[in-house]
């Protein structure tokens, strides 16, 4: 019972926490809250997520940099059309020991806790495959090995939205893994100006701490699915997919149940980032858009029309 | 869990005080308001509480009745949308036993003892009500100092005439002498007048001070009214009228009282 209580008090404390994550992450990554707080709700979902902006807004920095607050093993992929999946995943090398040779499993990047999978779509299908399949089983088997990953384990897997030439888009089946669908857009004025006094001058960039461990990140993972939801709430969420499949005059094809999975969880996760225990009817609408935007595809109409995806789930949230 | 479903049962009872508070003023607002009306009719005083006093009974049951099944956790919710979604949640999740729920109770008790009555009381208009009840009271006792009544409007129903003062007793059909004159027939002063009850009225008349004291007024003494004992004061002056014209207009008296006497 007093184990109970000690426990609430600390969930009392968890706005706080994240709050001082934000605020240390912020140290280095000017702006992006609302970025930064996705990738912690994909984290919390112990799910992956796809960022997609252009070149130099500084994904491989944030990423580092909410690796070092929360005490997790770091590695980045750059993906290129001859990437194979050993040099992801590992492969077994001959190694010689006193004149005896033996195999010995070479772990590859994906052997990490934070995997950046940059440029992703640059990657060929059958290298995505094998980085998708680590994603989704959380193991990788080479041979007649398996080998789990460590836990917590989060893929951050970038595109560009330019520059498509010689690339192999991810196939719908494969998008669908990713809980988030991230977008950074370019800094506003005074945010920019923040980053040309931060990284132009001299001295020493600022160090972040770390503020939470590995475990105290798998037990936010696992209260995050206790996160308790209203009914009429999760109506809400599931009347938004249903809608993704019945607006026909806009929508291709709509999102499967994995996203109304995700949805949920999202706003668990989103819930719990701002120290509420309870989702709100908001948090489905603000999650809506990162978790669906990804998992539609419009039709030609909406398209002709101009519109983006969010534009098309702003408009089935009415 | 119990702890949660007592404080949704401690909800409702507050709500129930809330509902109480509310109906009781405007039941009282009904009340003055029945009364109000009531008061400008010629009834007894009786009846002018007990009709408004029964209006009232039967609304505060009526609504009482409508407004309990009507008691709702959304109208818990309405009054309070700051715990709206929370206690929505907590009630949906009452079967959950984990860590995040149990926080989640904790924190709607803390905000739930915040949450009086009187915060459900939507304050306005409570105000509002008690104004309006203090202003038709003001109302009442202004229009009683001016003594309207409406003592002409008819009672469409013959048997709530019990409710006039004095109604079946003095105007029952067998106390009343109702004199109808043919047209043809010499009929002396206005007909309206023949209508005439039994009282007789005893009148002090002042005539060096031209005044009638009708405070006076009462159940005339018969032995007051005999021949010879009408006071000296009242008298006719001979020489106003000639004998023949006193003697023609006594005859006619005397007619009139022998036809009056035959009815």
């Amino acid at each position: 019972m007093a184990k109970n209580i000690e426990s609430i008090r600390n969930i009392e404390k968890l706005k706080d926490t994240f709050s001082n994550v934000a605020k240390e992450i912020s140290k280095i990554i000017v702006g992006q809250e609302e970025v930064i707080e996705q990738i912690l709700i994909a984290i919390l979902c112990d799910s992956n997520a796809l960022l997609e902006s252009y070149p130099g807004l500084g994904k491989t920095t944030m990423i580092k940099t909410v690796a070092n607050v929360l005490d997790l093993k770091f590695s980045r992929i750059q993906s290129t059309p001859d990437l194979m999946p050993s040099d992801i995943i590992g492969t077994y090398v001959i190694e010689e020991e006193k004149g005896k040779k033996t195999f010995r499993f070479q772990k590859g990047p994906v052997f990490a806790n934070i995997i950046l999978a940059d440029e992703i779509n640059r990657a060929t299908p059958k290298t995505q495959s094998a980085l998708l399949e680590a994603m989704q089983e959380k193991q990788v088997t080479v041979g007649n090995q398996t080998f789990a990953l460590d836990a917590p384990f989060f893929v951050l897997a970038t595109q560009n939205p330019i520059d498509m030439e010689g690339t192999y888009p991810l196939p719908e089946a494969q998008i669908d893994r990713f809980l988030l669908k991230i977008l950074i857009n370019y800094p506003n004025f005074d945010d920019e100006t923040e980053i040309i006094n931060r990284y132009t001058k001299t001295g020493a960039i600022a160090r972040v701490r770390t503020l939470l461990s590995k475990d105290s990140l798998k037990l936010l993972q696992n209260l995050t699915r206790q996160v308790p939801v209203a009914d009429d709430i999760k109506k809400r969420a599931l009347e938004i997919v249903t809608r993704t499949r019945t607006t026909k005059d806009l929508i291709e094809y709509g999102a499967s149940p994995r996203a109304s999975i995700g949805l949920i969880l999202a706003a668990k996760a989103k819930a719990l980032v701002n120290g509420r225990k309870y989702v709100s009817a908001k948090d489905i609408e603000d999650m809506a858009y990162p978790v669906l935007r990804h998992r539609i595809i419009l039709n030609f109409k909406a398209e002709r029309e101009g519109k983006t995806p969010d534009d098309v789930i702003r408009e089935l949230m009415k | 869990m119990a702890k949660i479903k007592d404080l949704f049962d401690e909800v409702k009872f507050e709500m129930l005080k809330v509902v109480l508070i509310n109906i009781f003023l405007d039941s009282v607002m009904v009340f003055f308001i029945a009364y109000f009306i009531t008061s400008f009719f010629n009834i007894r005083f009786l009846y002018i509480l007990l009709i408004p006093a029964i209006i009232t009974l039967i609304f505060f049951f009526t609504v009482f009745m409508i407004r309990i099944k009507k008691l709702r956790l959304k109208a818990m919710e309405d009054a309070n949308p700051q715990v709206k979604e929370m206690l929505r949640t907590a009630h949906d999740n009452m079967g959950e036993e984990n860590l995040m729920t149990a926080a989640l109770f904790s924190e709607l008790k803390k905000k739930m003892r915040t949450v009086s009555t009187g915060n459900l009381l939507e304050s306005k208009k409570i105000i509002t009500k008690i104004i309006s009840a203090v202003l038709i009271v003001f109302l009442i006792i202004f229009v009683s100092s001016l003594n309207i009544n409406l003592e002409k409007i008819d009672i469409p129903f013959e048997k709530l005439r019990f409710m006039i003062p004095g109604g079946k007793e003095e105007y029952s059909e067998a106390n009343i002498t109702d004199l109808v004159f043919n047209e043809t027939e010499v009929v002396y002063g206005e007909a309206s007048i023949a209508k005439l009850g039994n009282e007789e009225i005893d009148l002090n008349m002042n005539p060096s001070m031209s005044e009638i004291d009708f405070n006076k007024i009462g159940e005339a003494e018969r032995e007051a009214l005999r021949e010879g004992s009408l006071p000296q004061e009242i008298g006719v002056n001979p020489d106003a009228f000639s004998n023949q014209e006193v003697l023609d207009e006594a005859e006619q008296a005397a007619n009139y009282s022998q036809r009056i006497k035959n009815i």
